[in-house]
This record gives C-alpha cells, sequence and structure tokens, in this order.
C-alpha cells in the first residue's frame, strides 16, 4: 500500500488524476498508513528545520515580514512568479514529454518493422536444437510464442532465442518464449533451472524480475534457477507461495531489474531473490564465487584475487576476520592459491566482507607469500 | 523602512508556537519549501487583526484553525487535484489523532543522526543540508528514484523511532 504512496513524498502537487485517487483510497482505507505518512512528512519537517541553515530563526522572519510589508509584498510576487514559472515549467514538460514518447513509439514502431523484416528468414529463434520439448504434452522442434513449453527426458534442452542467444534448461523446467521487436525472444522461466547465453534484447522474466545482457559483442551468460536456500528452506515448506530466485553470472554481465530497481551483476556474482505470491521481494544477497589465484599478505589485510582467466576480482579480507574452512572457523591466512572460495558481501553491498567460506579441502597447496600474484 | 510595532505578546506567540505550527503545516502534506510561506501568512494574519479572535478560543487552537484554512488555500493554488490533496490533509490532520513530535525532539534528532552510519548520515545531510534532490542523489548512486524515496522513509522511520526512545529515557 506505501507504494501508492510514493508520488506523495515525492512531487505532491504534480500528481495526476489517477495518483491522486489512489493514495486519497489508500488514506481513507487505513489510519495505519495515515499515521504513516503523517510522520514521515513530520520528520521531513523536522531534519529540514534541524539542518537548513535558513529555517533556523523563524520569528526574526516574522518579525522582518512585519516591519516591512512592502518588502514582503514584493517578495510574496517573486515567490508567486517563481510558483507560476515551476508550474508552467511542468506543464510544458508533461507536453513535451507525450511529445517525445510519441516520437519514440513511431521511430521504435518503424524500427521494428524493419528489424522483423531482416530477421524473419532467420529460423533460430525457438528452435529446439537439443533435447526434449513439450507443448501442451506433444513433443516440438520449433516452440510457438506465448506457449508454456516443458522440458522431458532425461537431459537438457538447448533452445534458440534467435541473435546467437540461447538457452539450456535442465529436465522438468517450464518456461515459455515472448517476442521483441528485434526478432528477439524472452524466456519466461516459470520454475526449474538453466544456463542461458543472453545477445541484444534478449532477456530472461521470472517471477518479478527480468534479466537482460549488456548488450556487447560478448555474450552473457547466466545461471537461473528456483530454489530453496538452505536458510529460507524451512519457510519455504510452511509457505508454498514463498520462492527463491538465484541468478549467477558465470561470463559478461547482466543488469537485473526487480520492482523498478536494478543492478548489474558481474562474472561471478550470484544474487538471490526471495519472492512471495505478492512478488515481494524479501532480501536479497549478493557476492561471488570463485578460485583463488593469488594472495597478497599486506599489513593488516589480505588481498586475494579471485576469478579465472578471464575474469578477475580482487578482494580484501581483512585479517582478523573469522573465515569458514570446510565449515570450520578458522584464520583468513590459511586461504591458498587454488581454494574455491565464496565471498560475501554485507547488505548494504559496501565492500566489507562478512563471510568468506571454502568449498574444497586443502590440498598440499602454497602457503600465501608476500605480494605474490 | 518602518520600524517594527513592539508587541511582546505577538513575539510571545510566535516564540512559543512556530515549531509546533509549522510541523502541523508540513503534516497535512504542504511541501517542505512552502511550509515557511503558510506559517507566515498564518502570523500575519493574526497580527492583523488579533482581535478576530473569538473570546475563550485557545490562541493555539485558533493558530490550528488558520494554518489548516491556510494550507488548503495552499493547495487549491498550487494543484490541480487539489479537491483530493484537501481531502488528504483532512485525513492527515493531527487533531484528529496523534501530536506533531514536541520541541525537544530537535536535540534528540541530533543525538539520533549522530548515531546513523556514515553513508546514512551524509545522504540526509546532502539532502536536507546541501539542498541535493533526490533525483540526484539516485542518479548518483544508481538508483531509481522511487527506491530513494524509500530509502529516505526508513531512514526517517529509524531517526523517529530513536528519537521517540531518546525522549523517552529523558
Amino acid at each position: 500500500m506505501k507504494e501508492d504512496l510514493q508520488a506523495l513524498l515525492g512531487r505532491r502537487l504534480e500528481l495526476d488524476e489517477a495518483e491522486a485517487a489512489r493514495a486519497l483510497a489508500a488514506l481513507q482505507g487505513s489510519p495505519e498508513l495515515c499515521q504513516w505518512l503523517r510522520s514521515q512528512y513530520h520528520m521531513d519537517a523536522l531534519l529540514t528545520m534541524a539542518l537548513r541553515a535558513d529555517q533556523v530563526d523563524f520569528p526574526n522572519r516574522i518579525r522582518a515580514a512585519r516591519a516591512n510589508p512592502a518588502t514582503e509584498d514584493f517578495l510574496g510576487r517573486l515567490r508567486k512568479a517563481r510558483s507560476q514559472r515551476r508550474q508552467l515549467q511542468a506543464r510544458m514538460r508533461h507536453r513535451q514529454g507525450i511529445v517525445a514518447a510519441l516520437a519514440g513509439v513511431l521511430i521504435v514502431g518503424l524500427c521494428g518493422a524493419l528489424a522483423w523484416a531482416s530477421l524473419r528468414p532467420d529460423a533460430g529463434p525457438g528452435q529446439v536444437l537439443v533435447g526434449q520439448v513439450q507443448v501442451n504434452r506433444l513433443e516440438v522442434r520449433q516452440i510457438p510464442l506465448d506457449q508454456d513449453f516443458t522440458v522431458t527426458g532425461s537431459r537438457p534442452a538447448v533452445i534458440s532465442f534467435g541473435h546467437d542467444s540461447q538457452a539450456e534448461l535442465a529436465p522438468s523446467s517450464q518456461a515459455s518464449l515472448h517476442a521483441n521487436t528485434d526478432g528477439s525472444r524472452n524466456c519466461e522461466l516459470d520454475t526449474g533451472s538453466g544456463t542461458f547465453s543472453l545477445h541484444g534484447a534478449s532477456r530472461i522474466n521470472a517471477g518479478t524480475a527480468s534479466v537482460s545482457g549488456d548488450n556487447a559483442q560478448a555474450a552473457t551468460q547466466v545461471l537461473a534457477q528456483w530454489s530453496a536456500t538452505p536458510r529460507r528452506a524451512p519457510l519455504m515448506a510452511e509457505n508454498p507461495a514463498l520462492r527463491s530466485l538465484e541468478f549467477s553470472v558465470t561470463s559478461g554481465k547482466a543488469q537485473i531489474t526487480c520492482q523498478q530497481q536494478s543492478q548489474v551483476l558481474h562474472a561471478h556474482e550470484t544474487l538471490i531473490l526471495e519472492m512471495t505470491a505478492k512478488h515481494t521481494v524479501a532480501t536479497s544477497h549478493r557476492g561471488f564465487k570463485g578460485t583463488v589465484w593469488a594472495v597478497a599478505n599486506q599489513v593488516a589485510d589480505l588481498a586475494l584475487a579471485v576469478g579465472d582467466a578471464r575474469s578477475q576480482r580482487t578482494c580484501i579480507i581483512p585479517k582478523d576476520l573469522v573465515v569458514q574452512i570446510d565449515g570450520q572457523q578458522a584464520d583468513p591466512l590459511d586461504i591458498r592459491r587454488g581454494d574455491a572460495i565464496e565471498v560475501q558481501f554485507a547488505p548494504n553491498r559496501t565492500d566489507l566482507v562478512v563471510a568468506a567460506r571454502v568449498t574444497t579441502s586443502h590440498g598440499p597447496g602454497d602457503r600465501p607469500e608476500d605480494g605474490s600474484r | 523602512m518602518t520600524a517594527p510595532e513592539e508587541d511582546p505578546w505577538f513575539e510571545q506567540v510566535v516564540r512559543e508556537t512556530h515549531y509546533r505550527l509549522r510541523l502541523t503545516i508540513a503534516g497535512m502534506g504542504v511541501p517542505i519549501a512552502d511550509v515557511d510561506d503558510v506559517a507566515q501568512e498564518v502570523y500575519l494574519d493574526l497580527s492583523r487583526g488579533r482581535e478576530r479572535i473569538p473570546p475563550g478560543v485557545d490562541i493555539a487552537q485558533w493558530l490550528h484553525g488558520m494554518a489548516r484554512n491556510c494550507s488548503y488555500e495552499y493547495f487549491r493554488r498550487h494543484s490541480r487535484q487539489h479537491r483530493r490533496l484537501v481531502a488528504m490533509a483532512e485525513l492527515l490532520d493531527w487533531s484528529h489523532s496523534e501530536e506533531p513530535p514536541s520541541v525537544p525532539s530537535v536535540d534528540a534528532l541530533n543525538q539520533c543522526l549522530e548515531r546513523l552510519r556514515p553513508e546514512q548520515r551524509e545522504l540526509l545531510e546532502a539532502h536536507y543540508r546541501h539542498g541535493r534532490s533526490i533525483a540526484e542523489l539516485a542518479q548518483e548512486h544508481q538508483r531509481m528514484a522511487t527506491a530513494m524515496h524509500m530509502v529516505f522513509a526508513r531512514l526517517r522511520e529509524i531517526l523517529k523511532r530513536c528519537i521517540q526512545t531518546t525522549v523517552e529515557a529523558t
């Protein structure tokens, strides 16, 4: 319900009719929401009064206004003119927005028609390259648009999206394909998991999340799966509507948009979204996995180069951080070259490392050396 | 420029009530940039016609009524959706429920600001002290403006809870 009031926090004088009606209806139906909004407004004013230097001496302002009403009238006229100018600008922006949107729709339409005409001979989109896929319990080699399909058999199915984009979906996965104006396809993953290679405008949609590549030459490889994370598994058993969605980028970078929030995931980064039936994201988690290529022992911390031959990240770990190695608490200095590690960030997404877990046991590897990389 | 007419009663009323009156106006939804303009209108009206206050009516009550009228008039003048904004202001009017934060809240607020994480404090200072817009800050932090509004809403909730705890403790 608080979503209905978002416009009131930002631009309450420029609300359109629908927004104003929605906000009023939300407030009329909920005294708690009224209280929440009132306290937001109060805190907004309190912060302004406390932090803005020009708001501190209000009694003096009134004294000045009484002392010189002519000046005050002049200021009033200025304020009125400024306010009218603001309204006029807002109206102009609104009109310009409509014209720009119409022009945009026209251009996109023309481009889409041209792209569709030029790409139609490419029979790739929707083609099943490997494996078995059924639509309405009938096996197909070409998946029709907007139809739910299921991967049957015991091995994954590879499906072409067009524009060199592909999906390798695990057995029992259910999904559907939808068209983009440039001839590429979006894959709506309803259940299961798959490894996606994204080019151009191809996207993966799952739940309320949408994943796209960065439109660069190289393909973005994304592993997407609906699953129960260990932490949430008991809750999910109690509430089947609660689902967990995991995206792992193996190469390139992907943009993930969920409920109007976007974030970019780089190679070896994982994002876990927890969703309810009402499409609310409960928590998000971000981190990355990889192999330690080099360890540099610095004065107060340890710098780890993590990744593979194509992509590497440097991760700084304070030496006093407690890490887990094979499930037991250990010293970061015990991390060695060749270890597979998983690094997790704090929810504030700063580079603060809160846990590092070595997922493989140690062999007779090298000890970290000062400055080695 | 004429010298201000000395009016100790009026000066005292302003000193004692301005903080609460401004919060009342803000609480009805008048944008923060215009709250002081509306409050000034209320006080100038009081200054011009003190004799209009009916006998037996408490000055704070009269000011609250004037603040309500001036806020509604403000919406009529500044928004096409003024009817709905006035209806919302009626729902938000604190006289129907809780009162605005009390005067000691400003001191408590300063204490609570100190307890925030540095990045949270910097965000609040950028907006409230240095006047940077939410849209600008959203762009800088690579977030949608709506998401940044919700970040600020959460910070205000945290501060409100902290102020309540601090005031109760003292």
